[in-house]
């Protein structure tokens, strides 16, 4: 029995070794290979601030040229209007509101588009939109040439009978381009003329279109790509 | 007595001289034989590798891809691989790959990063060297139209024809820049394109290769050869949903067309793929990471599975 116990545990052990080599045989050659990518994407991004908003009855204001000296000071000077107040409304549009305006009232605050995102942008598509609870409602593009002035209403005071109730002015800027983290800036100017209505509110709206840069139609300020 | 004790003598050295002799005769008449062999095996190994595109002072670091972009003409809607084609030309009239330069960012604009970097992974049994088997990609910044040509390639560094095979894709969507946090997606919804460079020395192993490992390859003469990126192609419906399965279910071969002959690479074969990954008009992938991940095995020829 003893010689047997010994030859069994002899074989169990061959058997280990026989089979952990067939193990190794049968295990292919092989080579594990990895491509990894990582992949992130730009922004494109900005942001509007108006400066701090000025109008016609501040005792400092000094109403030189066109559109200013069409909406000169009250005399005596009157301090009615409620605002210039001037705050954001959300990351991509800002509010400027006044209150208790009349006719011959004019505010006005400096424009900054700011590029908040990482792809430089050309401004486009620059638009006016009046609209009023009157039921006012103008709409001017401004696709003239790089700086003239776009104006949307009829300039000056006017009549009660004649011209639009509220006169605006902005320049054209239309193709120009900005890179992070510089900003474009601008004058805006609001004008309520004789024939805006008693307690109605008119809205304006400045619109702008950001694209960017390899996508825009433009070259740079006022230059379009060629067709 | 005495006489005869001494003729036993003589006989019993007789006896021992007899022997001596039988002995001698016994020990004649041989052969020494002998067979030896010595054995060595050969080596099984692949490599990645990238070369190094950007060499300007800016980007003068190694394994750079180097950035690229498109001028899309106005009002051109459309993933990036549909600027190839006769009625999706540029502007500038060239054919699709061409059109992504790096020349064409103007002085002073940003561009998009391209890096690229060889490291080591584990290596597992069998002589899995594990050396320079990964090769990592790190594309920052693009934006559409925008992306990176990289110049990489696949060798077999050892002595036994190797044929390869995809064992893993996929592709994800992560939280921000570490890619720690990263959920898998489907490889349909990349927002990518990538292109071929049509001046590729062995085009179809590289649409084999880089084919099933991004998707969406287009060649130089609009022939789809993969469409991936869930658009709708050229001609033909045939979709790669990257990141759908993995392994890809059409099997554990790397291989273009379909049913042909997987890619294989004889000793110090390698192929060199260049191609461009260009980000598409996507208003969904703006400020957005991403991470795709492929494995390959490469196998001795005869014991491809």
């Amino acid at each position: 029995m003893k010689g047997l116990g010994k030859r069994a545990s002899f074989l169990a052990m061959a058997a280990v070794v026989a089979i952990a080599l067939l193990g190794s045989a049968y295990t292919l050659w092989f080579e594990d290979l990895t491509l990894a990518a990582n992949v992130s994407t730009g922004t494109l991004d900005a942001q509007i601030v108006c400066g701090p908003p000025v109008d016609n009855e501040n005792p400092f204001w000094f109403p030189f040229g066109v559109p200013y000296a069409n909406y000169p000071p009250a005399n005596p000077l009157k301090d009615v209007a409620t605002g210039p107040t001037s705050a954001p409304n959300g990351p991509h549009e800002w509010l400027l509101t006044v209150g208790n305006t009349y006719p011959g009232y004019m505010a006005g605050c400096e424009l900054h588009a700011y590029n908040t995102g990482t792809v430089p942008w050309h401004l486009e598509a620059e638009q006016i939109v009046i609209t009023g609870t009157d039921g006012t409602s103008i709409t001017a593009d401004c696709s003239g040439s790089f700086n003239s002035t776009c104006t949307a209403g009829s300039l000056g005071i006017g009549t009660n009978t004649s011209g639009d109730p509220v006169y605006v002015q902005m320049k054209n800027y239309e193709g120009c381009q900005v890179h992070a983290p510089d900003d474009l800036n601008m004058s805006i100017f609001v004008g309520v003329n004789q024939i805006a209505k008693e307690n109605t509110t008119y809205t304006i709206r400045l619109k702008f279109r950001l694209n960017q840069w390899n996508e825009s139609e433009w070259l740079g300020c006022g230059q379009k790509k060629p067709v | 007595m005495r006489k005869a004790f001494r003729h036993t003598g003589v006989l019993m050295m007789l006896s021992v001289v007899a022997l001596g002799l039988i002995g001698a005769a016994y020990a004649l008449w041989y052969e020494d034989l002998t067979l030896s062999a010595t054995v060595s095996t050969g080596t099984l190994d692949a490599d990645l590798s990238i070369h190094d595109l950007d060499t300007t002072t800016a980007n003068a670091a190694n394994n750079t891809g180097l950035p690229v972009v498109g001028l899309p003409p106005a009002g051109f809607q459309g993933v990036a691989s549909y600027l190839d084609g006769p009625n999706r030309n540029f502007e500038n009239g060239a054919s699709g790959y061409a059109n992504f330069t790096n020349t064409n960012f103007p002085a002073g604009k940003p561009q998009p990063t391209c890096a690229g970097g060889l490291s080591t992974n584990s290596s597992a049994a069998n002589n899995n060297t594990g050396s320079n088997n990964v090769l990592s990609l790190a594309m920052g910044g693009l934006f559409p139209y925008a992306g990176c040509e990289y110049s990489i390639d696949l060798s077999n560094i050892g002595s036994v024809p190797a044929h390869f095979s995809v064992t893993h894709l996929q592709f994800y969507t992560c939280t921000d820049g570490t890619y720690a946090t990263c959920t898998p997606g489907d490889g349909a919804n990349a927002p990518w394109s990538v292109g071929l460079d049509p001046a590729n020395a062995n085009q179809p192993a590289c649409a084999a290769w880089l084919g099933y490992t991004f998707g969406k390859v287009i060649s130089s003469s609009n022939v789809l050869l993969h469409d991936f990126n869930g658009g709708t192609g050229f001609n033909t419906p045939l979709q790669i949903k990257l990141g759908l399965t993995s392994p890809y279910q059409p099997g554990a071969t790397l291989q273009e067309p379909a049913n042909a002959a997987p890619l294989q690479l004889h000793q110090n074969e390698s192929v060199v793929c260049n191609f461009k990954l260009i980000l598409d008009q996507n208003d969904t992938a703006e400020g957005k990471f991403y991470k795709f991940e492929a494995t390959y095995k490469a196998y001795q020829w005869n014991e491809t599975p």
